[in-house]
């Protein structure tokens, strides 16, 4: 009882320390921290719970035997997450989800360049509120294709620039450009209801 | 009228990707062209949206099953002797679907009971046990055989299936299928 929660009360720096001496029990504490945001993130872009459940584990995996690696030049979370990242574009690859698309099949997908998002300024929401906007914004991710949703995913929230996006999905800067433009166009179409409802 | 790579010349400054030179450019533009500032606006709105509203995803698998896989995973790939448990509980897990959680966590119970049972009894010779189980919709059959060094579980459901020997000679003992473990 006392062992478990020295590990429940650790920071997660002193897990990592301890994980890298070769301590599982770190390591499970860790895994049960940040589980819901590795797989969270793998479901974010495969929109598959078994895969996404897979590619988690392999994450883990992958985390547990390149622990000794990982010298805090990021936060944990950053790095467990940047290994899902990959291992996911990997199993996109590999399954040749993604394709070559032309610019004018993505203005196509977005439903044309010239036609204006229907979004204006999001006036302060209380929690419920932003419930239904996540589930919105979830079900409008949904419908995008592999690399719209990707990109998206790697820019909006993981927070990468357009090199580092580029670096990973293996494709050149203005490619990710076209893609973010033209996958924001699709999902402000997909959520243009959100104008009249929340609209200031 | 603005050309695509306006748009994501204004894309790049909104996302913060621009220098201060070029940055100032499209400043400049914004200021002064109204469809610019549309664009501005509107790429600016969803980025915001989509930043702070991340939809949540939380598994739905207990802590200890999910480590657990992980953990039996973490020694295969070491190549470490994985134990009995593991090995069968790996097995189980795979053979069921996660939505089958209960009979799962169900069936690790009796595998706890039949390795527990093997410890005690630490037999040298062929033997079958029934074991008694705490679901009720399940039971278990358990055949170890030393001279084999073979050990077989057979879980199954009691309202649906009653697993019987084909054959009750012992060298012949067998069901019509299961879980085994050599």
């Amino acid at each position: 009882m006392e062992l478990d929660k020295k590990y429940s009360e650790a920071k997660d720096e002193a897990l990592v320390k301890a994980a890298q001496k070769g301590d599982v029990k770190a390591f499970e504490e860790l895994v049960a921290r940040h589980r819901d945001k590795v797989y969270g993130r793998a479901f974010s872009m495969l929109r598959n719970e078994d895969e996404a459940y897979d590619i988690s584990q392999e994450a883990w995996i992958k985390a547990w035997q390149r622990i000794k690696q990982f010298h805090g030049d990021s936060n944990f979370t950053t790095w467990i997450t940047r290994i899902t990242i990959n291992l996911t574009l990997d199993y996109l690859r590999k399954q040749k989800r993604y394709k070559v698309e032309s610019i004018e099949e993505q203005v196509e997908e977005s439903g044309g360049v010239e036609r204006q998002m229907d979004l204006e300024q999001v006036a302060p929401i209380d929690e419920l509120e932003r419930k239904e906007i996540r589930e919105r914004i979830d079900k409008a991710l949904q419908q995008l294709s592999y690399e719209h949703r990707t990109v998206l995913v790697l820019h909006e929230f993981e927070g990468l620039e357009y090199k580092e996006i580029a670096k990973r999905m293996k494709c050149s800067i203005g490619t990710v450009m076209s893609r973010l433009f033209y996958a924001r166009k699709k999902l402000a179409n997909l959520l243009k209801s959100l104008k009249r409802e929340w609209k200031k | 009228m603005m050309t695509i790579n306006d748009k994501l010349k204004i894309q790049a400054y909104v996302d913060g990707e621009l220098d201060k030179a070029e940055a100032k450019k499209v400043e400049a533009l914004i200021a002064t062209d109204a469809e610019a500032r549309n664009v501005y606006e509107e790429l600016k709105t969803t980025a915001t949206l989509l930043k702070e509203n991340e939809p949540e995803v939380k598994l739905s698998v207990p802590r200890e099953l999910y480590w657990q896989q992980i953990y039996s995973k973490i020694q295969q790939a070491e190549s470490k002797p994985v134990s009995v448990f593991e090995y069968i509980s790996g097995i189980i897990q795979l053979a069921f679907s996660r939505k089958y959680l209960v009979p799962v966590t169900a069936a690790i119970a009796i595998f706890a009971g039949v390795l527990t049972v093997k410890e005690i009894v630490k037999p040298t010779e062929d033997y079958l046990v029934v074991i008694e189980n705490v679901a009720d919709d399940i039971g278990s059959y358990s055949f170890r055989a030393s001279s084999e060094k073979m050990f077989v579980v057979w879980i199954y459901n009691k309202e649906t299936e009653s697993p019987k020997p084909v054959n009750n000679e012992p060298d012949d003992l067998m069901f019509e299928g299961g879980v085994s473990y050599q």
